[in-house]
């Protein structure tokens, strides 16, 4: 598009200003002031709307106010005129259309002149092609305070254009770039300390150092093991050098501590030699003298003591006396003493048994009495009461049970038979009775009957019978065809009787019919002839009926007389059996059973069927009768033959009962034989006479018992008669006073002649005490007599040992010896306690090291002795303490060697570590294989503006900057200088930036205006451009022109001149 | 010849951590320390109950470096163990504990025969039962830590002994990859030597390379990283009268190491992952009967899940989860033994969004700039080294880092290159229109 005429009604200081721009380039020139760049803004906001008070410089209000705005022709690049007239304040009168404040009325005109008003939004859809009103601030529009706003550059909108297509957009690379960078940064910066990778390099670090110290515990381990081994050497060493050195110190610690001991060893050893030699005293020589002279003493005053004691003991004796005679009858009184209490006893119980033999006595006689008045004791005691004999009556008893046992059974059966003999006779009677009855009865139903005999009537009938049988069988056949001929008889009735309906119908129609016909069809003719006709059929219908009544008549009498020819043809032989028969069973027809019958020679159906009947019946009573009559004589036969049988029975027993009542009478002549042999009733019965036995041994028993007793008492008279006799020889006065001896006195002399024993007895046994007493005083009397003569003795064994003459000498003696026994012992102690566990070599040795040395050198040897073995302990202490370190480390080194994980630990955390770098070296590949690519994007494969701009920069700057290039991250622009390489444009001077800016602008212009090509509009950007660089700019504007028109505003005179020779044709208009 | 019966192990490395793993509970920890102990004491009741007539050991023993104190402590006693039941033990020292470190041992009982440095020893070794001679066992242990002349060569089977002939050597035979080369030599080299038996270390992977004669490494005795997974222990060897030899396998590991990929093509949710996480683990635990297993999911192929993985969060949640729920087993019940226990070391993210990398490679965009950029460097060795280093140019700072660094190798280079590419992939494409994932 192309602007044409700018007419500007009021616009800031601009007013009444119209402008015609022609051709491509149009350069305003005019001094500061002159309103070129009011002229830019006038020009946006004609396309774009006037600003809005909120952007006070750019509104442009008018300085002197008036009407604020303008209008705009343009010619589109299809030819067309736009007309655009744009107010913010409208002039009076007119009032266009349009939004936001201002006024607006846009007009296009076609190529035949027809005049369309269209919309902002079409304006900028159509002539603008989409463009904002900010991008063409930025790129169409520029003033020097747009050329030098670098971030238009890099917005959004812009970036669109400035990247290659393929590049997906160059966010996404960017922000994978980034987001790779961070997850880098999180695990490594060179020098960082926190990230991941640092971390785990420290933490090996730290375990290596700590594996190193765990490496180090092997070689530790040997060392301390050989240092072991030295100390062990070293240990056996010393100790055996320690033995020596304790044995030396001890002899000599020994030597010194002893000296005192053995000094006065010496001295003892002196004095024993000092003292006089003689025979050798007895041992204990001085006690066991001391002691024989106090023994001696003390049994002296024993012996005296015993004799007195002796005779003091005698004069006791002799004071009491028993006396001998008393004491000589000790062994009678005490036998008596003994029985006493026996013969008390046998007096009482003698009287008690006087009075049982009594009581006895009058029972035994009772019973005498109860068993007869004769008899006394001495039958008694004759009465054997054996146990035969009591069997013998038991027997009689038994036998007369029997017989009475017989009888009873005997007359009972004799009565029962009596009464049965009676039975059957009466049985008998009444059986002939009944049998008569019967034989009359017979004779009156029957009498009909011919023959008497019952046998000839059954033989007749039997025959009679059969021939009935057999002629009954030959009329069944001839029966069989007469039912033939009756049913023929009646088929022919049926069809007579449909005949006769038929004829009844149409009886009914041949009347009916031709009424009807005649009454309703009007024709008489018609009903007549059906008249007519229905009389012929009647007709004919009368005579079939008429023709089967008469067929059926010749049945009938056909059929009769078949019938009645029957019995004439056939008078066959067993009929003429019959004949002959009858007569001879039955005598009198007229009175046999009622039957009228007179002719039996006629064989009538009808009535010979009911004679025959009769007779049948008749025959069948009478068979029945005679059974009964039979069974009747039977009957009667048999109660005559058991009245017989009974009545001979019953004579046998009469024979039975007399013989055994002549066998009873001999029994009781038996009996009574037996009871006189016994002295006994004869009327006594064999129950009686047991219990004479009964009584006579109860008898006998008393009178043993009697006897039992009167033997016990005599024998207790006897003993106590013995016992009395001896206490009177006992007490003394037997003799005397034997007449006036009584039972009880006995006693009481028994009793006084018992206590003065009592008395005698105690006084022997007080001598005997003091006999006992004086025993034993006499033997140790003995006893201590001898042990004087023993002590005696011995005192003089003890003088003789020890040579001395006496006592004194012996006690003098005595103590030397025990002088020379001390000395000799305090020489032993001290030898003991100075050698005692030294042998004899050893004891020479250390008596000759005490006389050898003086107590001084002695102390000095023992001091280095000492020392010496002081030194050796302490050497061995502490060989044996480095020792128990050293097991104590190597056994720590074990347990930690054994523990230690020093290495897996590294190992594992050389694994993350590995792990980390491995993640990273992924990322840093990755990022670099981006970097990389994308510097190919940046400097190989450029996007066409930034070739377009590289190439217009190249020209201003006449080689010098060969290109330009754009980090895709910072998007900053670069221009790469021909010798120093990309320069960054915070770097480049104030000219050559301008100039890259500019170079950008224009590229981008191109690119954006793909399909409208927008005027540019240069408000003066060449102020800071050298004229080599104005040359170039221009010879590049001068391409940009062949494509977009061209204004450029400029208040410098050269440019104006550059303009001269750069566009020949360029339109200059001057402003005022 | 007479039979006998013999036991070969290598590689015990006692008291050598274990690697690789970190955050471990202090039960589990002590756990590990054990196990290499735990296998020694195994191979010791394996001898005795097995009645060897004696071991032969075939370097490094323990680790000189480490010169860890309970490691010859425990030696010390496992050696006293076999002496009181009177097994001979005949033993060369390897890159890891050569002679010259030897300042750092315990005295030995007597049963137990040290090879020397210079030149191959030999010794004749007698069946326990009668003490009829049996063998010739020959060995050479390392003077220092780096033997690089073949040694082989000097052993030479003494032709007049009719005995069975055991050589020990510890070294790498025709060069496997991914060990030192030392003690070099070849497997011609060892059959021409007349020996019968090869007992061989230093590579902890069991192998057989042999069986005429018999060229035999028998593994280590217990993994000890993910690079030593599957059964471990040591090798029963009859020697019939014939002088045949039967070899079996004796377990003897107490820790075992299992390395799984989980692809995720097939999950579509997180829960599922997780389920699909802990259904393997459960499986790994039902495997691993009697022993505690140790475990590390890889995450591979492409799948909607990548970005949840790559963003690394729920991954070391869930890992985190279910060590403090290991963890939680281990110590509720002290009474258990550890060998229900899997530990889940770690998790390996390898996986890719689920895009087409081809098609995206292709493309004129950043992220197709980017991917094109990754495969030139990934083809070009110059341009990857150059690209890897400037980008962990910040950790050279670091005197440890920079010594990791520069142990790194192509393939780790490699490995990196192509992860970084699939983070870009999905950082680059989260406001995409396929990643909405991201937040």
């Amino acid at each position: 598009m192309r602007l044409e005429k700018l007419q500007v009604s009021g616009f800031g200081h601009l007013h009444g200003l119209q402008v015609e721009l022609e051709g491509p380039v149009t350069v305003l020139y005019g001094p500061n002031e002159a309103g070129k760049s009011t002229l830019l803004g006038f020009v946006r906001s004609m396309l774009f709307g006037i600003p809005s008070r909120t952007y006070g410089a750019q509104r442009y209000e008018p300085v002197g106010g008036g009407s604020h705005g303008g209008s705009l022709a343009i010619r589109g690049d299809d030819g067309m005129k736009w007309l655009i007239e744009r107010y913010a304040q409208p002039p009076e009168g007119v009032s266009p259309s349009g939004a936001k404040g201002d006024r607006l009325r846009i007009t296009r005109a076609g190529e035949d002149g027809q005049l369309h008003q269209l919309s902002q939004e079409d304006l900028a859809r159509e002539l603008l092609g989409g463009m904002s009103k900010e991008m063409f601030r930025q790129l169409f529009a520029v003033s020097l305070s747009e050329l030098q706003e670098v971030s238009a550059l890099q917005s959004e909108e812009m970036s669109r254009f400035l990247f290659h297509a393929g590049i997906g957009g160059g966010a996404a690379v960017l922000r994978g770039e980034k987001k790779l960078l961070q997850d880098m940064d999180k695990l490594y910066r060179p020098r960082g300390r926190n990230q991941e990778i640092p971390q785990l390099l420290q933490g090996l670090e730290r375990l290596e150092r700590q594996a190193e110290a765990a490496k180090s515990l092997l070689p530790r381990y040997r060392e301390v093991q050989k240092e072991l081994e030295e100390a062990e050497a070293g240990l056996a060493v010393g100790e055996s050098e320690l033995a020596v050195r304790s044995r030396e110190n001890s002899r000599l610690r020994k030597a010194v501590e002893r000296r005192p001991d053995w000094l006065q060893l010496e001295a003892l050893r002196m004095e024993l030699e000092q003292l006089p030699e003689r025979s050798p005293f007895p041992e204990q020589g001085l006690s066991r003298w001391q002691a024989l002279q106090e023994e001696k003493e003390r049994l002296r005053l024993a012996a005296a003591e015993s004799m007195r004691r002796i005779a003091a003991l005698q004069a006791e004796l002799e004071s009491a006396a028993p006396k001998q005679d008393v004491l000589k009858r000790e062994g009678g009184l005490r036998s008596l003493a003994v029985r006493l209490p026996a013969y008390e006893s046998g007096l009482q119980e003698l009287a008690g048994l006087r009075a049982e033999a009594e009581q006895m006595q009058g029972k035994l006689a009772q019973a005498l009495r109860s068993i007869h008045p004769g008899w006394t004791s001495e039958v008694l005691r004759g009465f054997a009461g054996t146990v035969g004999e009591r069997e013998s009556v038991r027997q009689f008893m038994s036998r007369f049970q029997a017989y009475d046992k017989d009888m009873d059974l005997l007359y009972n059966e004799r009565f029962k038979l009596e009464r049965e003999a009676a039975a059957l006779e009466s049985s008998y009677i009444q059986a002939k009775e009944r049998i008569d009855a019967s034989a009359a009865d017979g004779c009156r139903q029957f009498a009909a009957l011919v023959p008497q005999e019952r046998a000839e009537i059954r033989r007749l009938w039997q025959e009679i019978r059969d021939l009935l049988d057999r002629w009954r069988a030959a009329s069944a056949s001839r029966l069989e065809g007469r039912r033939a001929a009756e049913s023929e008889a009646a088929a022919q009735a049926r069809v007579r009787s449909l005949y006769q309906k038929l004829l009844g119908v149409t009886a009914l129609l041949t009347i009916l019919l031709p009424a009807v016909l005649w009454l309703t069809a009007k024709s008489g003719w018609g009903a007549l002839l059906t008249g007519i006709v229905l009389l012929g059929f009647d007709g004919y219908l009368a005579l079939e009926l008429f023709s089967g009544n008469r067929k059926k008549r010749d049945t009938r009498r056909r059929g009769v007389t078949s019938g009645a020819g029957w019995p004439a043809s056939t008078a066959t032989s067993e009929e003429n059996g019959l004949r002959e028969l009858l007569p001879q069973l039955i005598g009198h027809a007229e009175t046999a059973a009622g039957l009228s019958s007179p002719g039996w020679t006629l064989f009538e159906s009808e009535r010979w069927d009911e004679e025959e009947r009769a007779l049948r019946r008749l025959m069948e009573n009478w068979q029945l009768w005679a059974q009964r009559h039979e069974g009747l004589e039977v009957q009667a036969g048999e109660c005559r033959y058991k009245a017989a049988g009974k009545a001979e029975e019953l004579e046998g027993l009469e024979r039975e009962l007399s013989r055994k009542e002549t066998v009873f009478n001999e029994m009781a002549r038996e009996w009574e034989n037996w009871l006189q042999e016994r002295h006994l009733p004869g009327d006594l019965s064999p129950e009686a006479a047991m219990d004479v036995f009964r009584l006579a041994e109860q008898g006998k028993d008393w009178l043993g018992r009697l006897d039992v007793l009167s033997a016990r008492i005599s024998a207790l008279q006897e003993e106590a008669d013995d016992f009395e006799r001896e206490c009177r020889e006992q007490t003394g006065d037997a003799d005397a006073r034997e007449a006036t001896f009584h039972a009880r006195s006995a006693a009481g002399a028994f009793r006084t002649a018992m206590a003065e024993l009592e008395i005698q007895l105690g006084l022997k046994s007080r001598q005997e005490r003091i006999l006992d007493k004086r025993v034993p005083l006499e033997e140790e009397l003995g006893r201590t007599q001898d042990r004087l003569a023993a002590v005696l003795a011995a005192e003089h064994h003890l003088l003789e040992e020890s040579g001395a003459t006496d006592g004194e000498a012996y006690l003098r003696y005595g103590a030397e010896a025990e002088t020379k026994e001390k000395l000799r012992s305090g020489i032993r102690q001290a030898e003991l306690a100075l050698f005692g566990s030294l042998n004899e070599e050893r004891k020479q040795e250390f008596e000759e090291l005490l006389r050898g040395l003086d107590e001084e050198s002695l102390l000095r040897s023992a001091d280095e002795a000492r020392r010496k073995l002081e030194e050796s302990e302490h050497g061995r202490q502490q060989l044996q303490e480095r020792r128990g370190r050293l097991l104590q480390e190597q056994e720590s080194l074990e347990a930690r060697g054994l523990q230690e994980n020093m290495q897996q630990q590294l190992a594992e955390q050389q694994a993350a570590l590995e792990g980390a770098l491995d993640r990273y070296a992924v990322m840093a590949v990755c990022h670099e294989l981006i970097s990389r690519v994308r510097k190919i994007y940046e400097e190989e494969r450029q996007p066409e503006v930034l070739q377009a701009a590289s190439g217009y920069l190249a020209e201003m700057t006449g080689g010098t900057y060969r290109r330009i290039l754009m980090k895709m991250g910072s998007q900053e622009l670069m221009a790469e200088h021909r010798d120093h390489g990309p320069i960054g444009s915070a770097y480049l001077s104030r000219g050559t930036a301008e100039q890259l800016y500019l170079s950008m602008r224009l590229a981008l212009s191109g690119a954006v205006s793909g399909r409208a090509n927008l005027p540019i509009l240069l408000d003066d950007l060449f102020v800071n451009f050298d004229a080599g660089r104005l040359a170039g700019a221009l010879s590049v504007l001068k391409n940009v022109s062949e494509k977009h028109q061209l204004i450029m505003m400029t208040c410098h005179a050269h440019v104006i001149e550059g303009v001269k020779s750069n566009f020949p044709e360029a339109q200059i208009i001057a402003m005022a | 010849m007479t039979a006998f019966r013999f036991i070969h192990a290598a590689d015990l490395h006692l008291d050598t951590p274990f690697t690789g793993m970190s955050g471990l509970p202090d039960r589990l920890r002590r756990h590990l320390q054990e196990s290499t102990f735990a296998a020694l004491g195994d191979l010791v009741d394996l001898a005795v109950s097995e009645s060897a007539d004696f071991l032969v050991i075939s370097g490094d023993v323990y680790d000189a470096s480490d010169s860890s104190l309970r490691a010859q402590l425990r030696l010390k006693a496992a050696w006293d163990k076999l002496a009181q039941h009177g097994i001979p033990v005949y033993v060369i020292h390897g890159n890891h504990d050569p002679l010259s470190s030897s300042r750092l041992r315990l005295s030995y009982p007597p049963n137990v025969t040290v090879f020397g440095g210079s030149r191959p020893e030999s010794v004749t070794a007698v069946r326990r039962s009668d003490g009829v001679p049996v063998a010739v066992v020959s060995g050479i242990s390392y003077p220092t830590a780096s033997v690089t002349e073949n040694t082989s060569l000097l052993f030479r089977r003494d032709p007049d002994s009719p005995l069975y002939h055991i050589a020990i050597l510890h070294g790498n035979v025709d060069g496997q990859e991914g060990h030192d080369p030392y003690s070099p030599c070849s497997l011609r080299d060892l059959q021409n030597s007349g020996y019968d038996y090869w007992a061989l270390g230093h590579i902890h992977k069991r192998q057989i390379l042999s069986q005429s004669p018999w060229v035999v490494y028998s593994g280590n005795l217990q993994g000890r990283s993910l690079k030593e997974t599957g059964p471990k222990g040591c090798y029963l060897v009859d020697v019939s009268e014939n002088g045949e030899a039967l070899l079996s396998f004796r377990e003897l590991d107490h820790v075992r190491w299992t390395e799984m990929d989980i692809p995720i093509e097939d999950l579509a949710t997180e829960e599922a992952w997780k389920e699909r996480v802990e259904e393997k683990l459960e499986e790994v635990r039902d495997l691993s009967t009697g022993k505690t297993g140790i475990l590390r999911f890889t995450f591979t192929g492409r799948g909607p899940l990548h970005p949840i993985l790559q963003n690394g969060r729920e991954v070391s949640e869930l890992l985190m989860e279910l060590q403090r729920r290991e963890t939680a087993r281990m110590e509720n019940d002290p009474s258990l033994p550890l060998h229900a226990a899997v530990w889940p070391a770690g998790f390996k993210v390898k996986t890719g969004m689920d895009i087409n990398r081809a098609q995206l490679a292709q493309e004129d965009s950043f992220l197709g700039e980017l991917l094109r950029l990754g495969d030139r460097a990934a083809s070009v060795p110059d341009l990857r080294e150059d690209l890897v280093l400037s980008a962990l140019s910040p950790l050279m700072e670091q005197r440890y880092l920079r010594g990791m660094m520069k142990s790194m190798d192509s393939a780790e280079m490699l490995d990196l290159l192509q992860r970084a590419q699939e983070l870009a992939s999905s950082l680059l494409s989260e406001e995409g229109p396929g990643g909405g994932n991201g937040t």
